[in-house]
């Protein structure tokens, strides 16, 4: 079986989409004046937050915690359900009993669950946008436009830091376990370098490690002759350092060189962290990264945001064959349900919070390859986070739609339900990190209601 | 020979049911020596000569404005266009190329020759299976015994002539996401990465168009494998090719594509009976099925400019999007009819010679690098270095939608790359021309790099060395706080050698001058320019 890495590679698409003449929607602005952001320090101290993001590269499927219109999809779909899925069960609450379903019950039964079923973007549904690339990039930026505004956490970095509640001092207040992405996009404006995310792997391997600096003809024969003369850095070897450091020129590459020394130390710290006896994970590379965000968030409060992927358990891009999406959703639940387990262990369930979703969900019509094409609706998932989010447990209905075209069988929200446009999740992630304002930057969402937050 | 033939024959089905001469056909030959030339497919031309340099839209560098270059901007301007094409020479071999005042017009003429025994060199690439064999390509994980043999190719080929200039844009495109063979997917597989590179060499071969070339590869089992309903083959051919984001074009291209399908079994194109009869609007034109569909994409007004935009991203990463829009204004008003048009036109260009400090990617550090150090691989380098590409999130055609645009530069990204480049190449020196494996120290610091300076004059040796291995490397001379750093470790205050770093020896081996070396490259292993290409000031 190969090791699948996930659709994050679409985002690439998003910046050449930038210069199609596509017309900028009123919403999307290519700037940010930071000065009109508003900002609450109380609010900020309160929530004490500290975030981490599965991003469902791919686009999942919105089944998985909505069955509700089974039947209905059912009798439209072009390929049979029944036929295809090894079981298709629907839970009391509507779940998909075989695609982690059970986890999500129990889930929600110990209140540590929220899941919104009305994640739905009417200007997409009018602009005739499903495409990978333009939608994470704009879910991830949080604005329905394709200009070159900040990402998400970007934009909250330079809040947080602009308001001084993080400075040089704080260690590693931004990281990504899944390199990079639009979450972190700076291209309007100059992110202080210390704001910039810093990359670690799943298994937190440590490439930062500069193996030979040690190389005895580096050394002086002053030095050499110090007994155990390695357990310094040679002169030389900071010479050069430092040497190199004013010859560079600024930006990333620097930057990386500059972080280098203190990331060796740091991994190593969390290397030597061990997981509570109590709590175990499933064994996969997605599991292990977020038993390892839990780890760095328990030892290190500076870490405000960790934004993890969801590489390690596959591509939630089911065009054909999607058998395996049953697994992948048992996979991601087990590993959450176990991450629960961990935070409160850790006795940080008030602090920590977890967000799961993707770009879009799915098209529900089970097409003449067995998969899913894209949609339009999705699933918001949300786990702990005491200090801000409440206990709302399952929100939205859907409904089915038939456009009458083949292979073109939508969920949407009804007319009476609950419903948000993605770009309120950017609204939610400024308003957990004391941005009272979060529609400025939004386009004019606001953070996700229907009870969610605390105050 | 039979594989060339085998691509005629996924065509001709098409081909026969579409012989008539279209009026305005894409891709106009003006070859009317090779028969080849005239032929053509609903209105493209399959094959096509290459445009002649001078008639690029966009500035070319050119003898006479390289000669008129300061000799350190000569060097720096024919150091990334050599590493751009994954290529390097030695020092003195480089010196004598520009001091030729042709360096230009030479690399331009090379590109059009054939040089290389390129039987020889697949022989060396596939001779395996006793203790003697020159590589060991592994094949863990899936896909790198593949992707390590192109990439030992490009180290094994002598000359950058025609067949190197094929095999490099073949791997440009299937590391965009215009033609990866994704091999990172389940329903794709390792022997993809050869099917569609091996195909893209052939083409390029045959001068196939870029018309024809993306038309095979969009009909192909390769492209099915990564994009598997009609609706999202359809879907993602429009986004990638066109920049076409319409989702309401969707179901029309699906509809043109309801008989194509992916077997569920064997991941095998299947194109079914079931075809549509109904006109369907698509590209100001009428479709009705999948022939139809790929034909008219690739014919339509907006696959140049697409596919120039896709490489243009690439090479000028760090642009303005204004600035870029210029660049493909340029290359797609000189009408491209092959990628080579577009390719050569974007790294001959002034634009990129000049002004792109993009960074550069693995490739264009390591095969730049190897050359000019005189690199020996050990037996399974290659395997080493293809895994080693995916720690840096720079894998050879693994990604579904291709390598990313921009060479990443997050902070674990990075490291992996700095700690390939730094272990495996700069600080990793062979132990003689017969002995282990990295730059090779009989070659790269010969007795001769000290020709002119007497036994006891070991300041200037110092100087030489570092002057050597700093434009060997990254194209500039030390600073004066550069050379400082060295001569204070290499030279007592008086100007004598450390003991250990006698850089002259004339009947000795070179141990102390690779231990001195090796320091030096520990330091150009720091520099931000190693690992990017530079703005050249004019």
């Amino acid at each position: 079986m190969k090791r699948r890495d996930f659709l994050r590679r679409a985002a690439t698409l998003s910046s050449t989409a930038l210069a199609t003449g596509l017309s900028k929607n009123a919403m999307g602005d290519s700037s940010i004046d930071f000065s009109q952001v508003n900002f609450s320090q109380d609010k900020f101290n309160q929530n004490n937050a500290q975030v981490i993001m599965v991003f469902l590269y791919g686009g999942a499927s919105e089944l998985a915690g909505n069955l509700t219109n089974i039947n209905q999809i059912k009798q439209a779909s072009q390929s049979n359900y029944d036929n295809y899925f090894r079981g298709i069960t629907p839970t009391s609450n509507g779940f998909w009993q075989e695609a982690g379903g059970t986890s999500m019950e129990s889930l929600l039964t110990s209140g540590d669950l929220n899941v919104f079923r009305t994640c739905f973007s009417q200007l997409r549904d009018d602009e005739g946008n499903r495409s990978h690339g333009r939608c994470v990039s704009q879910n991830q930026r949080g604005i329905n436009g394709d200009s070159d505004t900040a990402g998400i956490f970007s934009a909250i970095a330079n809040t947080l830091s602009s308001n001084g509640v993080i400075n040089q001092n704080t260690q590693l207040p931004f990281l990504t376990m899944e390199g990079e992405s639009e979450f972190f996009s700076t291209p309007n404006f100059n992110l202080e370098p210390f704001l910039n995310p810093v990359a670690l792997s799943s298994r937190l391997s440590n490439p930062y490690k500069r193996n030979g600096a040690d190389r005895w003809f580096y050394y002086t024969s002053q030095e050499l002759a110090i007994g155990n003369y390695q357990d310094n850095r040679a002169e030389l070897d900071l010479a050069m350092d430092q040497l190199a450091e004013n010859t560079n020129k600024s930006g990333k590459i620097q930057e990386n060189f500059k972080k280098r020394s203190s990331l060796d130390s740091f991994i190593e710290d969390i290397k030597a962290q061990q997981t509570p006896d109590s709590v175990s994970y499933p064994e996969n590379n997605f599991a292990k990264r977020l038993e390892n965000a839990i780890k760095i968030m328990s030892h290190n409060a500076d870490t405000k945001i960790i934004s993890l992927g969801s590489s390690g358990l596959g591509s939630w891009d089911d065009h054909n064959e999607a058998r395996d999406y049953t697994n992948r959703m048992q996979d991601l639940f087990a590993s959450l349900e176990s991450a629960v387990a961990h935070i409160k262990a850790e006795n940080k369930q008030d602090s920590i919070g977890i967000m799961v979703w993707g770009e879009f969900g799915r098209n529900v019509n089970l097409n003449s390859a067995l998969g899913w094409d894209h949609g339009n609706l999705q699933n918001l998932y949300t786990l702990c986070g005491g200090n801000y989010f409440n206990h709302v447990g399952v929100v939205g209905e859907t409904q089915l739609t038939e456009s009458g075209q083949i292979n073109r069988l939508y969920l949407k929200p009804t007319e009476t339900s609950y419903q948000f446009e993605p770009y309120s999740v950017a609204a939610t992630l400024y308003k957990i990190f004391g941005i009272t304002n979060p529609d400025y930057l939004t386009g004019g969402f606001s953070e996700i209601k229907s009870g969610l937050f605390k105050t | 020979m039979v594989k060339i033939f085998l691509v005629f024959l996924v065509f001709i089905p098409f081909f026969l049911a579409s012989c008539s001469v279209a009026e305005s056909p894409k891709g106009l030959s003006t070859d009317e020596q090779s028969p080849a030339y005239s032929y053509q497919h609903k209105g493209f031309y399959l094959y096509s000569k290459n445009l002649p340099f001078e008639n690029y839209n966009l500035a070319i560098m050119d003898d006479s404005s390289f000669n008129n270059l300061s000799t350190a901007n000569q060097r720096l301007v024919a150091d990334k266009l050599l590493a751009a094409l994954y290529f390097g020479m030695p020092k003195k071999q480089l010196d004598n190329l520009i001091y030729s005042r042709k360096f230009i017009s030479s690399i331009k003429k090379g590109l059009s020759e054939q040089k290389n025994n390129l039987a020889v060199i697949e022989n060396r690439l596939n001779d395996s299976g006793d203790d003697d064999e020159e590589f060991n390509f592994s094949n863990y994980p899936d896909g790198t015994q593949e992707t390590s043999k192109i990439l030992a190719r490009f180290y094994l080929l002598e000359h950058l002539d025609k067949s190197y200039l094929n095999f490099w844009i073949s791997y440009v495109l299937t590391s965009n996401i215009m033609f990866s063979p994704a091999h990172e997917l389940t329903s794709s597989h390792s022997p993809n990465i050869d099917r569609v590179y091996n195909r893209l060499v052939r083409d390029m071969r045959k001068d196939a168009t870029v018309y024809y070339s993306t038309y095979l590869h969009m009909i192909s089992d390769d492209n099915w494998r990564r994009f598997r309903s009609p609706e999202d083959n359809g879907r993602e051919m429009m986004e990638i090719y066109l920049f076409d984001f319409d989702d309401n074009k969707v179901p029309i291209a699906g509809k043109a594509l309801q008989n194509w399908s992916l077997d569920r079994d064997h991941d095998t194109l299947v194109i079914g009976l079931n075809e549509n009869v109904e006109p369907l609007s698509l590209f100001n034109t009428t479709v009705y099925n999948g022939d139809d569909f790929y034909s008219e994409l690739v014919k339509s007004t907006g696959f140049i400019k697409g596919i120039t935009r896709r490489l243009v991203e690439v090479y000028f990463s760090t642009f303005t999007q204004q600035q870029k829009q210029a660049i493909i204004d340029q290359i797609v008003a000189s009408n491209p009819n092959t990628w080579q048009d577009i390719l050569l036109q974007i790294v001959f260009s002034k634009e990129f010679l000049l002004n792109s400090d993009k960074p550069k990617s693995i490739e264009e550090v390591f095969f730049s690098l190897i050359k000019n150090t005189h690199f020996k691989h050990k037996k399974s380098f290659f395997s080493h270095l293809s895994r080693s590409l995916t720690t840096m999130n720079q894998a050879s055609m693994k990604y579904k939608l291709g390598k990313f645009s921009e060479v990443p530069l997050d902070t674990q990204s990075f490291s992996n790359y700095h700690k390939f480049v730094r272990e495996n190449l700069l600080i990793r020196a062979s132990y003689n021309s017969r002995w282990g494996w990295g730059w090779d120290r009989d070659l790269l610091i010969p007795n001769e790099i000290f020709a002119g300076i007497a036994a006891d004059e070991h300041k200037k040796m110092v100087e030489r060395l570092v002057n050597h291995i700093f434009i060997s490397t990254i194209a500039r001379p030390p600073t004066n706080e550069e050379m400082a750093l060295f001569r204070g470790h290499f030279l007592t205050i008086d100007n004598n050698y450390v003991i250990r770093f006698r850089l002259f020896r004339e009947h000795e081996n070179y141990s102390e001058r690779r231990d001195a070396t090796i320091t030096i490259f520990e330091y150009l292993s720091r520099l931000t320019e190693t690992y990017r290409f530079k703005k050249v000031s004019s």
